[in-house]
């Protein structure tokens, strides 16, 4: 697993982080150790293989596939994911014809528990300002051509509820196992910026 | 308020950064794990009392570094507006600290400690039942707000349906000003894509969260209307 890197970086938000860390660790207001705990949950613990593991699960069990489109919140309860951010969970269901995608144009909510924390280009003002007005455009631009005729539905998660995509199985992965089904899930997929 | 981060529907800002199949890295520099750190701890040592609050913060930091310094230095604006105006560091901490670790004297930070607006607290109250149900068409208010709030411009004014009914949760434009919490009920709304722009597609739906304080019910009217608003007998 990748640690972050831990040489010197001189851009101003870097060098005003670490004089902050200096100082609230001198009040006993933080502590190294919180710090490694943190990245090391969101790095080992935490990440998209989670929401991978759920969508595997909808594929291959269409009565989970329904509880989870029903009432995503309690149907991913017994995995009981950490990382918080999903206080409700609403999964929406790709179909043919029908295109989902999330964006957060206010800041930039995520469902860390299932996604992890989010990619720089989620987070970035290009993707957040452009896909709630040139959807089709946008996605085009990121490598997804949507047929003309696909309707798209943007997701702009503007309240607690957060989103997962669920994406088409790819066709041809029928006979295959939830464990290798999760494999192929990705988290482009699962922020509806890409297909399987 | 109508600050930079309301970015839904803005032009211009043409590179995406899009790497397709990136693998997953929580942080890409110590730094930021630094930040995200501090951030969800501090609320135990009392930075700020909810998730409102923090993002209240990070909108009233200076809105040129909102655009260049990233996330994570958004983030670092946001945390010492709110340690700052919390008293638990003082005016100019942080920069005799930057100047001690890097002999620097660094640009004007990102933070803006004392730029709350002091606004009226919400009238709002929920009633017992949501006033919509799924199906209603609503339309938003299109009145802007110098306090917290998470209906984006881009959504005000606009008429749109109610999706879901998500009972009742924290309103924001309450929790990010004021102790004590106040709840609203929640809906999706979906916007047609036509509804919210000129150019918009008929085959675009635009779903946004938003409560009930936002929305007003799409009545039938009770009096003929000529087209520029005149009452006519």
């Amino acid at each position: 697993m990748n640690k972050p890197e831990e040489h010197h970086h001189d851009s101003p938000a870097a060098l005003r982080a670490e004089a902050l860390e200096q100082l609230l660790t001198a009040k006993g207001l933080l502590t190294a150790e919180a710090i490694d705990n943190v990245i090391e949950q969101f790095q080992e613990r935490v990440g998209p293989l989670n929401g991978a593991r759920i969508v595997a699960r909808a594929w291959t069990d269409p009565d989970f596939r329904g509880r989870l489109l029903e009432d995503g919140t309690r149907a991913i309860e017994p995995w009981a994911f950490e990382g918080g951010q999903v206080d409700k969970l609403v999964v929406v269901a790709n179909e043919p014809g029908v295109h989902n995608v999330v964006v957060c144009t206010l800041c930039s909510c995520y469902p860390w528990a299932l996604l992890g924390l989010p990619p720089k280009w989620y987070k970035d003002p290009a993707y957040r300002s452009g896909i709630v007005r040139q959807p089709r455009r946008v996605l085009a631009e990121m490598g997804l051509q949507l047929p003309e005729a696909t309707r798209i539905n943007v997701w702009d998660s503007s309240a607690e509820i957060r989103y997962l995509v669920l994406p088409e199985q790819p066709s041809g992965t029928e006979g295959m196992s939830e464990e290798e089904l999760t494999a192929l899930v990705t988290r482009d997929a699962m922020i509806g910026v890409a297909v399987l | 308020m109508d600050g930079i981060h309301d970015l839904g529907g803005k032009a211009g800002f043409s590179d995406i950064g899009f790497r397709p199949g990136e693998p997953y890295e929580a942080f890409h520099e110590r730094w930021e794990a630094v930040v995200f750190t501090i951030v969800m701890t501090s609320p135990r040592f009392g930075a700020y009392r909810s998730v409102d609050e923090f993002r209240h913060g990070v909108e009233r930091i200076d809105p040129q570094a909102y655009l260049s310094h990233g996330y994570y230095g958004r983030w670092l604006g946001g945390i010492e507006t709110l340690l700052t105006e919390k008293g638990l560091l003082a005016a100019g901490e942080v920069d005799r600290a930057v100047q001690e670790v890097s002999g620097q004297v660094q640009p004007p930070a990102a933070a803006r400690p004392g730029s709350e607006a002091q606004i009226a607290m919400p009238d709002y109250q929920p009633g017992a039942a949501p006033l919509f149900q799924t199906g209603d068409r609503v339309k938003t208010t299109r009145l802007s707000t110098e306090g917290h709030t998470r209906l984006p411009a881009y959504g005000r004014g606009k008429t749109g349906k109610i999706t879901a009914v998500h009972g009742l949760w924290p309103l924001p434009d309450f929790t990010a000003h004021f102790a004590g919490g106040r709840q609203a009920w929640l809906y999706t709304v979906s916007f047609a894509a036509s509804a919210l722009y000129l150019e918009g597609d008929d085959d675009v739906v635009i779903h946004l969260d938003l409560f009930e304080s936002y929305l007003e019910p799409c009545q039938p009217p009770t009096v003929v209307m000529d087209s520029c608003g005149a009452a006519s007998e």
